[in-house]
């Protein structure tokens, strides 16, 4: 094997995200989506990726799972999953990577299931490609995993329609058809967007469960800080096509550094206790045609000084914390003041 | 009922809705009438679409080439200048059957000129330029095949510049490219800049309807200048269409020039610009496509390493399944 495809990562990384630049080509222009992206995931990890709309979290799980649409491309950087550069492999390799080793669950579970199918059809077919079990076998494995994901009567409701079945249902079979695979690491994009509070908190329960019982990593893209509050271990916080600030979800939550992360907590109403009111963060999402320059955070952050405009490298700051910020000290002076 | 709906359109039309709108720094509130802001929503488009700048910088290139020929014309002084689309309309406007005629066209002289001038040259000039035989022969009113000399372009009198000819052929004479071709292709240019730039695409309807107006304007004064009497009797319009084949004054024409006929062939070559514009905004937006792709996917090929598959840790570690080997295979 090349020395460029594998490396010596910690025992522990499942997933090594490493300085990737992802490109699309539009009628305006090249978007920027993703600008040196770097994380990484360690085996049964449930980590978050945080950011507002537009940041690139979705692009970095197409890049990651290479999936991006035709105008785009991961022009530079490594994806080490276990070891191997899934951007230096063949297409047929990527396939036996995708749902089997990487499992991928969108935000909109009505989307993802073919509406003319039974479940049946659609979780067996998966099922026995995949894993390689005739149809019989395949089909005792989903109503297993059906039952696992919590759907009732789960022999007799196999053989329904997607739309016989609730939001809230749908995904969780999706979850089902997901882990019938035992996959190491599952993304989920937004799994609960689409559905109301109360199923949202049930779905999560339920990948969390999952994720215990099989022994999987997890991969949670979100925008909603509580979300990933209750069920991550850590979290990578996103703002324009970068990693601005990364660390232990408590320490986070707790101590942030960087100054979009602290707007970005301030904008939960529990967090400024006293305030009761939601704070929104001034200034708009970087256009990623012709993002500000230096840091992307710039033309936002009330801490700006000149050398802002030349890139903040992510720098390690205390055991698993990273932020990218030249001013933290003067950040962290400040929030002391304010307490 | 029907009234009602009317009424209410009516109505909508010139309700007013409030809109806030940013004056120094300060929200302001405003009233605006919502037909009005329609209009001038409307007229505002018109103004900046594409259309208009095709025409407008066919216009503009067109009468630099005219002003530029006369001058070399005539040598250099502002008198030159000032009568140079006067001397192009009449050059025009004589071309074959008109030779001998003694009508003026209302629009040769002053301030009209310079506004017909540069669409006569175009106009005039692309038709001239396709039409097999056209200027390639002294013109008259009596017209014969043997007149005709390949060396030679001819209008009524001998234009300026149709001694330099490029590829052997008389009609690339520097007259037609000049005045004709090169105006066009910088319009072009101008426009597909423009439309890319704004993202607007031209309208190839409302220019059809354009390129329609300028040709009647231009058929009507060249069928004047055969039969000075000759009116459009736009009462007989409908009627013709229908009835009075044989006594129309709109439809068909008996005189020597048909209005209607020089209307269609007009508009008809303004169609090769239509293509041209159609064919280099295709052709700009496949180098934008193929330089960002370049861009983009400069490092592709480098990039990719094979690795035997057997040696990737999940397909050591487990048999393959039958659809991974049928990948595999592929
Ligand atoms: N197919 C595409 N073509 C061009 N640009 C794209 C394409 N897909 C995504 N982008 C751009 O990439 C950027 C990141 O998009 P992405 O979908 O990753 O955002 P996100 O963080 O997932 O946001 P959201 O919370 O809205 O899902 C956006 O600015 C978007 O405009
Ligand atoms: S680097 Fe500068 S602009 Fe960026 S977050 Fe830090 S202080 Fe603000
Ligand atoms: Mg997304």
């Amino acid at each position: 094997m090349s020395s460029e495809t594998t490396h010596p990562t910690h025992e522990d990384v499942l997933l090594d995200v490493r300085d990737i630049y992802t490109y699309f080509r539009t009628e305006s222009g090249v978007v920027k989506a993703l600008d040196g992206v770097s994380f990484d995931i360690r085996n049964n990890e449930a980590v978050g990726i945080v950011g507002e709309s537009g940041c690139g979290k979705s692009v970095t799980a197409k890049s990651i799972l290479r999936i991006l649409p035709k105008n785009g491309e991961v022009v530079a950087g490594e994806v080490y999953y276990r070891g191997v550069n899934l951007l230096n492999l063949t297409e047929p390799q990527m396939r036996t990577v995708r749902g089997k080793e990487i499992a991928l669950l969108f935000q909109d579970p009505l989307s993802s299931l073919n509406p003319v199918l039974s479940i049946r059809e659609q979780m067996v077919d998966v099922i026995s490609l995949h894993r390689g079990v005739d149809e019989e076998e395949a089909a005792e494995i989903a109503v297993k995993m059906m039952k696992a994901v919590g759907i009732p009567e789960a022999e007799q409701r196999i053989d329904d329609y997607p739309h016989q079945y609730s939001g809230g249902m749908r995904q969780r079979i999706l979850i089902a058809r997901a882990l019938a695979l035992e996959p190491r690491l599952l993304i989920a994009d937004e799994p609960t967007t689409a559905l109301d509070v109360t199923i949202q908190a049930q779905v999560l329960d339920i990948i969390q469960r999952m994720r215990k019982e099989l022994g999987l990593s997890l991969m949670l893209i979100t925008h909603n800080l509580g979300v990933v509050a209750e069920n991550t271990d850590r979290i990578h916080v996103f703002y324009g096509g970068r990693v601005v600030e990364s660390g232990p979800t408590r320490d986070i939550f707790k101590d942030p550094h960087h100054p979009y992360t602290i707007a970005l907590l301030e904008s939960i109403p529990s967090f400024v206790k006293g305030k009761g009111r939601l704070a929104t963060i001034p200034g708009s999402v970087p256009q990623l045609i012709n993002p500000p320059s230096g840091c992307r955070f710039h033309p936002r952050c009330k801490y700006m000084t000149e050398e802002c405009k030349k890139r903040p490298p992510l720098e390690k700051i205390g055991k698993d914390r990273y932020v990218a910020c030249f001013h933290v000290d003067k950040v962290l002076a400040d929030r002391k003041k304010s307490s | 009922m029907k009234i009602n709906i009317i009424r209410s359109i009516i109505r909508g039309m010139f309700s007013k809705r409030t809109v806030y709108i940013e004056k120094n720094g300060k929200e302001e509130k405003v009233e605006k009438i919502v037909i009005v802001e329609k209009i001038i929503e409307k007229t505002k488009s018109m103004l900046s679409s594409p259309t208009l700048v095709w025409f407008a910088s066919l216009y503009f290139f067109s009468l630099l080439s005219i002003i530029i020929f006369n001058l070399v014309r005539t040598g250099f002084d502002l008198a030159s200048v000032a009568t140079a689309p006067e001397y192009y309309t009449d050059l025009f406007l004589h071309y074959g059957l008109n030779a001998e005629s003694t009508y003026q066209s209302k629009y040769l002289h002053g301030f009209s000129s310079w506004l017909y001038a540069p669409f006569v040259v175009v106009f005039m000039g692309l038709a001239l330029f396709f039409i097999k035989e056209a200027g390639l022969a002294f013109n008259s009113p009596s017209f014969s095949i043997s007149d005709i000399n390949k060396k030679y372009a001819y209008f009524s009198k001998n234009v300026f510049g149709y001694d330099v000819v490029l590829f052997g052929n008389q009609k690339w004479n520097a007259f037609y490219i000049g005045q004709v071709w090169l105006p066009i292709i910088a319009a072009c240019i101008v426009t597909i800049a423009y439309s890319r730039h704004t993202k607007r695409e031209t309208w190839i309807v409302s220019r059809f309807f354009i390129s329609l107006l300028i040709s009647f304007w231009l058929a009507t004064d060249l069928a004047k200048m055969t039969d000075p009497n000759y009116y459009y009797d736009w009462s007989l319009f409908f009627p013709t269409l229908f009835e009075f084949r044989y006594n129309n004054r709109f439809v068909a024409y008996n005189g020597d020039y048909n209005p209607m006929t020089l209307t269609l062939v007009f508009t008809f070559f303004q169609f090769i610009p239509m293509i041209m514009l159609g064919v280099g905004e295709l052709a700009y937006s496949a180098t934008k496509t193929y330089l960002q792709k370049k861009q983009i996917f400069k490092s592709k090929e480098e990039r990719i390493v094979h690795i035997p598959t057997k040696e990737l840790p999940w397909i050591k570690e487990r048999k393959k399944t039958k659809a991974e080997e049928e990948w595999l295979d592929e």
